[in-house]
């Protein structure tokens, strides 16, 4: 749970050497994450991490200041159940309508069931009176693991480039 | 600008003869925004630059703003702080582009005049001409065209920087009271874990209310009612210096009583619920006294939070009379360790900042005061009456005071008088 893993440069386009099959999995987990996300079932979020994974909202200009503050630090899935019950019960927030559109990911396997996935994030907020507007850009610096046959993210940081976050941040990215 | 202009010079026409009202044309006036600007701004007022600790070695420089002038806070190879507004003498354009860097000069890129760490003009090209062709006028001196200096002065490590030649040293400005407590929570040498940042669509005078405002800290954020970590039953006080400009919000250790009465009522208030981790608000107290946390509210636009392992300065940079930014500054101390940086971040993260479960709500907030007001052109006024109508210390947190004690500052710097007691209010 360094900051390294987040602070090393985006890797440069590997060599395909992973199965098609094993890429599109990870593909597809991450497509699932964003789809979790776009439908508001904020309670299966925490499903997709690891007992103690990590997520954090990494302000580009703290990245490259090397600097260690971040938008949202969750380090277990129990912080992470914390937010989901604050969001659903306690906190008040805009009631807007997320998409998250995923580009193409850069995926390196670091060692056996253990992967390293970069992927662009854009997402868009509509609010109540259907006005929609960016609401950030970024990237995901991922690390999956294969556990008991599933895929479970290890590490997610955000790194947001939108570090001037329009109003407030509610939701997870 | 003296601030003894009449109030008629904005239109603005102040609705009560204390400052328990506020006219909503404050928030919403383009007029009266563009006269901020010059009249607190720009004028006798001392304005957060960052951190001694963020420009340490010489050549260090950040890009920041007074108000909505562009200023850079840099360190000389003399080793003094100094500033300057970041406006190139020649024809205007920022002479800094970065957030932040170090360099020996400062080149403006457009026509390459360059400047030292004061913002004297140290060089720029073609003074002579170009083979006889040319060249600026024999009468062109280096040391008329030099930057606009902004004076800096420095407590505890914090920057200050003020465009006025006739504001009172920082101190004075201050007031003891504010001085003593900034000596308090910023005790040892610091550093910057970080920054967090937001864009806000409201009056930027919203947002500093809105820090000195303990009557919403328990009914909006509704977490910390909740769980303990603010209530308006906890013992506190509000205390004031320079005539109620700067407030000091601060709470101080109870036991972990009950939840009282007072919150039964609190639509809000959920009594069943509980954290898995309670990390983030495990505080590990920082000092030897029993203060909880500390607000601290410096006028015009620098709001402090410390409480436990938290340290934050928020510098409110407003953009237009709609629009403004808040940029949060984590604070350290030099010499902890990445466990203790990795808790405040931790803490600060998910408490504060522009998505903690106590602030994320403070936005939205704001966002619909301004949405509601701004339709009418800011028809009507508004009611700041908690805790009584006047502005003095108070040894509790029901109140509004300390925003009163903000407008009767603001009142005084704009030169909008006091109205005239309405036909209900006693003589």
């Amino acid at each position: 749970m360094s900051l390294m893993a987040a602070n090393r440069p985006t890797p440069e386009i590997p060599e395909i050497d992973l199965p098609w099959e094993l890429e599109r999995r990870l593909l597809v987990f991450n497509q699932r994450y964003v789809q979790c996300l776009d439908a508001k079932r904020l309670e299966a979020w925490p499903d997709f991490f690891t007992d103690n994974g990590l997520y954090r909202i990494y302000p580009r200009e703290n990245l490259e200041a090397g600097l260690p503050a971040c938008l949202l630090y969750l380090d277990s899935q129990a912080t992470m159940r914390d937010r989901v019950l604050c969001l659903n019960e306690v906190s008040l927030f805009a009631d807007n309508t997320a998409r998250h559109f995923l580009g193409p990911s850069l995926i390196r396997r670091e060692s056996e069931g253990v992967y390293e996935v970069s992927t662009n994030v854009l997402v868009v907020h509509s609010d109540v009176e259907g006005h929609s507007r960016v609401f950030c850009a970024g990237e995901y610096r991922d690390r999956i693991v294969e556990r008991g046959g599933s895929l479970k993210f290890s590490e997610k940081t955000v790194v947001l480039d939108t570090f001037t976050v329009p109003s407030h941040l509610a939701m997870p990215i | 600008m003296d601030g003894t202009q009449s109030s008629s010079s904005c239109g603005i026409d102040w609705p009560s003869h204390d400052d328990s009202s506020v006219p909503y044309a404050v928030y919403v006036d383009p007029a009266i925004f563009a006269a901020e600007q010059e009249r607190i701004f720009q004028g006798p007022v001392w304005s957060y630059l960052g951190l001694d600790c963020e420009v340490a070695k010489a050549g260090d420089y950040i890009s920041v703003f007074i108000g909505t002038t562009p200023v850079v806070l840099n360190r000389g190879r003399d080793g003094h702080l100094h500033a300057f507004v970041n406006r190139c003498a020649h024809r205007g354009a920022a002479v800094v582009r970065e957030r932040r860097g170090n360099c020996k000069v400062h080149t403006c890129i457009y026509h390459q005049w360059s400047y030292d760490a004061k913002g004297n003009l140290v060089g720029l090209p073609y003074r002579r001409g170009i083979n006889g062709s040319g060249g600026f006028p024999e009468d062109f001196k280096l040391e008329d065209h030099g930057l606009r200096r902004v004076r800096v002065a420095v407590i505890q490590g914090l920057v200050f920087g003020t465009l006025s030649d006739t504001t009172p040293e920082l101190e004075e400005f201050l007031g003891d009271a504010v001085c003593e407590r900034l000596r308090r929570v910023f005790d040892r040498p610091l550093k910057t874990l970080g920054y967090q940042r937001q864009r806000i669509v409201a009056n930027w005078k919203l947002m500093i209310e809105n820090v000195k405002d303990s009557y919403h800290g328990a009914l909006l954020h509704a977490f910390n009612s909740r769980f303990g970590f603010f209530r308006s039953t906890q013992r506190g006080d509000v205390r004031m210096t320079g005539g109620g400009m700067h407030g000091m919000l601060t709470t101080y250790s109870t036991d972990r009583e009950q939840v009282s009465a007072a919150f039964d009522q609190v639509a809000t208030f959920k009594p069943n619920l509980a954290l898995e981790d309670m990390s983030i608000v495990g505080f590990t107290r920082e000092h030897d006294d029993d203060i909880v946390t500390s607000i601290i509210s410096l006028f015009p636009s620098c709001l402090i939070l410390h409480g436990g392992t938290f340290l934050i300065i928020r510098q409110v940079r407003p953009k237009s009379v709609g629009e403004f930014d808040m940029v949060w500054t984590i604070v350290g101390f030099s010499g902890e360790d990445a466990e203790r940086d990795t808790l405040r971040v931790k803490q600060t993260a998910n408490l504060l900042g522009p998505g903690g479960y106590v602030s994320m709500e403070d936005a939205e907030a704001i966002e619909i005061v301004q949405r509601a007001l701004t339709g009418e052109g800011g028809a009507g006024q508004g009611v700041v009456a908690l805790g009584g109508r006047s502005v003095e210390n108070q040894d509790h947190l029901v109140t509004e005071v300390a925003i009163r004690g903000f407008w009767k500052g603001y009142r005084r710097l704009m030169g909008f008088a006091e109205g005239r007691p309405s036909a209900g209010a006693s003589a």
